[in-house]
């Protein structure tokens, strides 16, 4: 039975990671971080995997506790001291393209509420009921956040008009 | 105009060509050794209630300066002690037993007390007074290990004076009260030091002392326990966590 339920949650972890990573990645800014976050995200599922496991999505959770963990500056610090040195890989993380650099760059621009509604919704493949369940908020106050996000986005990712006449 | 989409959807697979996942089982391990780490803790309980005491009895948290004298166990310990799992089932069994028994009052049956419940509310509190250095816990408080927890407990150590921790606690206390998701209201727990925190949601206990800050969230409609429960559940957080 334990066993059992190890190799379920272990299927989940690793057909979850990537994703898991990506919206981390898009809050942090830092593949490496990312991957530490999205670590201990899935240490914070496991002791609730029986329940966590009958979730329609329970990936949705993980992400969610992932960008959490990601925007708070002091828990990256408390996890960067500790667990983090403990469980990553030696080598360092390729660097993203630079295309997925600019990206997350442009997020970071982005208010905060802007930014976890794009990443969970667009990177979390998170419904907008469930981001303004877990926001706390009217389901249309995350549309326009959606909406907003991605014409800042837009517009931060234009070509600048001086690139442009070099272009 | 650039299709952001596409955008989206290259960043997803860039990261997944290039992301390297520790494995499941450090995930498992490592949320079996956050157990263990609370227990360690509690080992140099008997130190930090002495001390503890003393600065409780003067009614401040940490207005004397400097770092606290009560010895920890490296956080950064690849392998924390474990104390026997009787111990371990105690000190929680402690914890349920008084979170569970004040007539009138209950933990929210079912629910999954998590610590991100604070967070669109909470703010950087931690930058309260030059930030916190130091590593910390984030605690799930199980009496077995695959049971829910029933409360979330953090603490955060590593500020660089009493003073600043201090700081910190009363910024986060500022913050809940300015959250807009939940309305939270908060009061000193008797002559502990610590505040209580309450929501429609949950209930926070608030400790500081020394160069820590110790939360620990409970998942409640209830609103505020009984001022024993108050008291007793401060004075855990303090032999326990701070």
């Amino acid at each position: 039975m334990a066993a059992s339920r190890e190799s379920d949650f272990t299927a989940f972890y690793h057909a979850s990671w990537p994703r898991t990573v990506a919206c981390a990645y898009a809050i942090a800014g830092d593949l490496g971080e990312a991957e530490d976050l999205a670590q201990e995200a899935y240490s914070r599922a496991w002791p609730r995997w029986s329940s966590l496991r009958e979730f329609d999505d329970p990936a949705a959770w993980v992400r969610h506790v992932a960008t959490r963990l990601a925007v708070s500056r002091w828990r990256r610090a408390r996890i960067a001291a500790g667990f983090l040195a403990r469980t990553r890989a030696p080598e360092p993380a390729a660097p993203p393209s630079e295309a997925t650099a600019v990206l997350v760059a442009a997020l970071k621009q982005l208010p905060e509420a802007q930014r976890r509604a794009i990443v969970l919704h667009h990177l979390g493949e998170l419904p907008v009921v469930e981001i303004a369940r877990i926001e706390k908020c009217p389901e249309g106050t995350v549309k326009a956040r959606l909406a907003r996000g991605r014409a800042a986005l837009a517009t931060l990712l234009a070509p600048q008009d001086g690139e442009r006449s070099h272009a | 105009m650039p299709d952001l989409d596409q955008l989206l959807d290259n960043l997803v697979a860039d990261v997944r060509s290039k992301t390297r996942a520790p494995g499941a089982s450090p995930a498992i391990k490592q949320a079996h050794r956050r157990r263990k780490v609370v227990v360690a803790v509690g080992a140099v309980a008997a130190v930090a209630v002495i001390a503890a005491g003393s600065v409780l009895a003067a009614g401040t948290l940490g207005g004397s300066g400097g770092k606290s004298s009560v010895a920890r166990p490296p956080t950064a310990s690849p392998e924390p002690p474990a104390l026997p799992e009787a111990a371990i089932g105690e000190r929680y069994r402690t914890l349920r037993k008084t979170l569970t028994s004040a007539p009138g009052w209950a933990v929210t049956d079912g629910a999954v007390p998590d610590y991100t419940f604070l967070v669109p509310c909470g703010g950087d509190w931690s930058a309260a007074g030059g930030g916190a250095a130091g590593a910390g816990h984030n605690l799930g408080l199980s009496v077995s290990r695959d049971e829910p927890p029933v409360a979330w407990a953090e603490e955060l150590e590593g500020f660089p004076s009493p003073a600043q921790a201090s700081n910190a606690m009363d910024q986060l206390v500022r913050n809940l009260a300015s959250c807009t998701a939940e309305s939270w209201r908060s009061q000193p727990i008797g002559q502990t030091g610590a505040v209580l925190a309450f929501s429609d949601a949950g209930v926070l206990w608030i400790a500081a002392k020394g160069a820590s800050v110790a939360t620990l969230a409970v998942a409640t409609t209830d609103g505020p326990p009984p001022l024993a429960v108050q008291v007793e559940v401060a004075h855990l957080i303090y032999s326990w966590f701070v």
